[in-house]
């Protein structure tokens, strides 16, 4: 071996000590305790739990597995592949999966956001007995307790392509061809959502026209009772006094 | 070959010295000391804002909790004097509905301002729709308010103030009726500052862009006042 190489192996040898010891990495309770809190800092972390359950933890996202099916959202944006039904919960609802599914979710301090892009996840709020099914494609928004009792929970709405796809490419853990197969797969549950959206739509405005016209309706027979009844009391004033009409 | 060894010996014994060397300074210098305790009292200080971020979360779910039993509980306990504590707790767990209570309030203002305005306190009335204008801007009571502070600052001859107002009105509301009836103020005004001319520009302004009957046969009767 020359002088030169075994300097150049040395030297090497040196610096990789160094590196290794500046990258240590931090204990992760991840998979071995339970309940484990985890926060993503610095940049995104990804949790597995086998294949059944990957988590990506946007930077500062934190999350708590509070047992082996129940993983709690607290802080920041997630993005979740789940194949069972793992209950993901917050203060205002609980998500599980129905069957293979994916989602965005962005948990802040008095809501939590889901973007539901495949499968079809189960929302329940809470205050309410009732669960509802968010279909992929749907965003839905629920926040705090109101005075009845029951969660605030506003209408399923389409997802908005651009942005989704932008923030799901951030997210996203795999490769890029894989992405790509999801993303197509994404689009055709994108354009059933976005009809049916307009179809719920159309409903709704249409029952609000046909009541906003039973109400007009309502209102003109009631004027009428009182027109009716006026004239009989003026008809009964004249009599009375004796007034000629 | 001879002293290509001797000058690898060199090197390497040179190399080795120099991380010896690093090694026992970091050592004893008392850097790697600090460094390592301030990694420990960052890892200490995340640790606990972790903590303080669960039991946030727990608090945050034990308040839903409740505000999902306060409806039953304010029916059964929460009426009267001895419902107060229920009422109070009520107020602070469930979803604040503030847009809705500033409307209230800002409407409420409003009213104060208008009823000021009808008892002749103009003063008074300038002062509280000013209050609306400022702090409540959203409210559909606000074009109104405008007209009614102009109409005030008239009567209190505050007419530059009157003025400054109605320019507001302009640059807000251009098409609203009031902004038309300010407008025939406005002339009122350069009528009273024998800016005649300018007045009846003004007026020739209303009736061109304000279709509303009212606001163009005041403006035609006040330009018919100012031709004779």
């Amino acid at each position: 071996m020359s002088p030169a190489r075994s300097m150049l192996i040395l030297t090497l040898f040196f610096l990789d000590v160094r590196v290794r010891a500046d990258n240590k990495s931090e204990v992760d309770c991840w998979g071995k305790e339970i309940p484990c809190a985890i926060q993503a800092f610095g940049r995104k972390r990804e949790l597995k739990a086998g294949d059944d359950l990957t988590l990506v933890l946007a930077d500062g996202a934190l999350v708590q597995q509070r047992d082996r099916m129940t993983v709690q959202l607290i802080d920041g944006r997630f993005y979740v592949e789940v194949k069972k039904p793992i209950v993901f919960n917050t203060p205002y609802a609980t998500l599980t999966c129905v069957n293979e599914c994916k989602a965005l979710i962005d948990r802040k301090e008095k809501e939590i956001s889901v973007k539901a892009l495949e499968g079809e996840w189960n929302l329940r709020r809470l205050g309410d007995r009732r669960s509802y099914t968010l279909a992929a494609g749907f965003h839905l928004t629920v926040g705090e307790v109101e005075t009845n009792g029951l969660a605030y929970m506003e209408f399923p709405q389409s997802l908005v392509w651009a942005s989704t796809i932008l923030e799901w490419s951030k997210m996203y853990p795999k490769s890029v061809e894989l992405f790509k197969s999801d993303a197509t797969r994404f689009r055709s549950n994108w354009k059933e959502a976005v009809e049916s959206a307009a179809a719920v739509h159309e409903k709704v405005a249409a029952r609000a026209v046909a009541s906003h016209e039973e109400g007009l309706a309502q209102e003109r027979a009631r004027r009428k009772a009182v027109e009716k009844e006026e004239a009989g009391l003026r008809e009964l004033f004249r009599k009375k006094n004796g007034i000629d009409p | 070959m001879k002293v290509t060894t001797f000058l690898s010996f060199i090197l390497v014994l040179t190399l080795g010295w120099m991380q010896f060397y690093a090694a026992v300074r970091e050592r004893f210098n008392g850097v790697q000391e600090l460094r390592t305790q301030a990694e420990l009292v960052k890892k200490q200080n995340e640790r606990r804002e972790l903590d303080v971020a669960l039991d946030r979360e727990q608090f945050l779910e034990f308040r839903q909790s409740v505000a999902t039993l306060m409806p039953e509980a304010l029916k059964e306990k929460g009426l009267g004097e001895e419902g107060y504590p229920f009422r109070s707790l009520a107020s602070t767990i469930t979803r604040s509905e503030v847009m809705e209570v500033k409307k209230t309030i800002a409407k409420t203002l409003f009213e104060r301002g208008k009823s000021y305005f009808r008892g002749r306190e103009y003063a008074k009335a300038i002062k509280t729709f000013k209050q609306v204008i400022d702090r409540f801007g959203f409210s559909t009571q606000v074009a109104e308010a405008y007209f009614l502070m102009a109409e005030s600052q008239f009567q209190e001859n505050e007419l530059e103030e009157c003025t400054t107002t109605i320019q507001q009105m302009v640059e807000l509301f251009p098409q609203h009726e009031l902004t038309g009836f300010s407008l025939i103020r406005l002339g009122r005004i350069y009528e009273i500052q024998n800016r005649n001319e300018e007045a009846i520009d003004i007026y020739r302004t209303v009736m061109r862009s304000y279709p509303q009957r009212d606001v163009a046969s005041q403006a035609k009767a006040s330009m018919r006042g100012l031709d004779q």
